[in-house]
């Protein structure tokens, strides 16, 4: 079993795995958490608090959407492999290499596409694209909801509208399973584009490994900031 | 300037929803069907989910009719369960209707693949971010409804409130609670889908029951409904902006202040009474 960890699946993972009653799940040898050894944006200090909605106490979940982390976890789930089975390590490792290798000629592809844009300001629905924003070099100034699943306040959507129109942000990012009608009406009264990017594999039909995901995902992004024309 | 430009289409849109839910609700009310609104409601929704699952998008033309069709099937339920002497009381159908289709929802929703945030935008909705062009099409809507029903307003008002004698003056109950229930649900499926349920449940149910209290004559619970429910949705909006609040539920929890207010006004001045 390999899961996300940091508590993603908190809600039903752990329930499913123990209902399964398969002993070599339940142990620790057979499951896998791909977020030890990643680096982890904010995890937070002080007091947490339900009054913050739904939030992650050991950092934000959305690890994987910087390839430096996919390396890690790739070299995770090897590991793991080769301790379940290890006559096949050397197979396990070679794949390992293969995949380190592409993901290597791929991250120099996508930061060239990426490079004239770097440092443009975005806003995104959930702060679920700390990750993503880092390593491309976006800077997000705000949020549509701030906290997940509790409606805006009006305050804060007016801020949010005044914040994106004196810093000309013209992009608003967010996951295919949020309501658009939120920030369609935000990017309406901003001159914003709304632009919807699968967080996963599987999102769309075309993504059909890690490699597709940021393909799929960058190609989107910088079309709307070419239909845009931002400025940095 | 900003913040009244900003909040001034939320504001307008209560009060198109006030206009026609309040009318609406003193005959839910009189009625005795408090739910109906909740079951119509889930039927639109579940409609609107089964056209989502055949490839119709949420928000589209096509999903609209889907919500239709299924409000209608809601509207000939009810039109033919309101038994006048039974012994099964309509508000059981109305809970059978509301949980029946809300586990269809659910069921539908299981087959696709996001489907958990589409039913609670359903039931939330965000009054905060209706457009303008959205409370042109309630306003026409609803201004279209409320001509029918004063057209009519002799057979809706005695079929709701006296079934019997409107029986006696041969107005056939089946077609006008059948007429009835369909305005009601397109009513309602329009304000669900800017407001959401909790919200248009409050703006139907809280200012009848509050005029009700005061008034026995329909004019006057109707102006008294009015003048409470423009009332809540300033104070509400006012407050979810000053205070930081979410505001479809502000304003709900505003309209429950406003009903217990009423009450122990109602009590005051009763006791002062004797």
């Amino acid at each position: 079993m390999i899961a996300v960890g940091l508590e993603l699946e908190i809600t039903w993972l752990p329930v499913l795995v123990k209902d399964s009653r398969n002993s070599k799940l339940l142990s620790s040898k057979g499951y896998l958490e791909v977020a030890s050894g990643c680096n982890i944006l904010e995890k937070p200090t002080g007091q947490i608090s339900r009054a913050a909605g739904d939030i992650h106490p050991f950092g934000n979940p959305h690890f994987w959407l910087d390839p430096n982390n996919g390396k890690i976890m790739a070299q995770s789930i090897t590991n793991k492999l080769s301790e379940l089975d290890p006559a096949n390590t050397n197979f396990f490792q070679s794949n390992l290499d293969n995949f380190v290798k592409r993901l290597a000629e791929k991250q120099k592809e996508w930061e060239n596409l990426i490079t004239p844009y770097r440092g443009t300001k975005i806003v995104t629905y959930h702060n679920s694209w700390p990750n993503f924003a880092k390593y491309f070099g976006l800077e997000v100034i705000g949020y549509v909801e701030p906290k997940p699943g509790i409606p805006p306040s009006p305050s804060h959507t007016l801020e949010l509208i005044q914040l994106m129109k004196s810093l000309n942000v013209k992009i608003i990012l967010m996951e295919p399973y949020f309501d658009v009608k939120t920030p369609k009406s935000i990017a309406d009264k901003t001159g914003a584009k709304v632009v919807v990017l699968p967080p996963s594999v599987g999102g769309e039909k075309e993504i059909s490994d890690y490699f597709s995901l940021f393909d799929y995902d960058l190609k989107l992004l910088i079309q709307a900031f070419k239909e845009t024309e931002v400025k940095k | 300037m900003e913040v009244l430009k900003f909040l001034l289409p939320p504001f307008v849109a209560s009060l198109a929803i006030t206009g026609i839910h309040v009318y609406l609700g003193l005959h839910v009310v009189e009625r005795g069907v408090i739910f109906v609104d909740l079951a119509l409601a889930q039927m639109a929704a579940l409609g609107v989910t089964v056209g989502f699952l055949l490839g119709y998008g949420l928000h589209t033309p096509a999903s609209f009719w889907w919500s239709l069709g299924f409000t209608l099937m809601g509207a000939f339920i009810f039109t033919f369960t309101r038994k006048y002497k039974a012994k099964i009381p309509q508000e059981a159908f109305i809970g059978i209707v509301y949980a029946v289709s809300a586990a269809a929802s659910i069921l539908a929703m299981s087959q696709a693949p996001e489907g958990t945030e589409h039913l609670k935008d359903m039931l939330v909705g965000n009054i905060l971010t209706v457009s303008w062009s959205e409370i042109g099409k309630i306003f026409l809507i609803y201004a279209l409804i409320g001509l029918f029903h004063w057209l009519f307003r002799r057979n809706f008002i005695l079929i709701s409130t006296n079934s019997q004698q409107a029986q006696k003056k041969g107005i056939s109950l089946h077609l006008w609670d059948f007429l009835f229930y369909l305005s009601f649900g397109l009513v309602v499926s329009y304000s669900v889908s800017i407001a959401g349920v909790l919200l248009v449940f409050s703006f139907l149910i809280v200012p009848s029951v509050c005029a009700m209290l005061f008034s026995e004559k329909i004019g006057m619970r109707l102006a008294l409904g009015w003048v409470l429910s423009t009332l809540v949705s300033i104070t509400g909006i006012a407050l979810s902006y000053f205070l930081d609040l979410p505001t479809g539920a502000t304003i709900v929890c505003t309209f429950g202040l406003v009903l217990i207010l009423c009450v122990l006004l109602k009590f005051a001045y009763q006791s002062m009474a004797k």
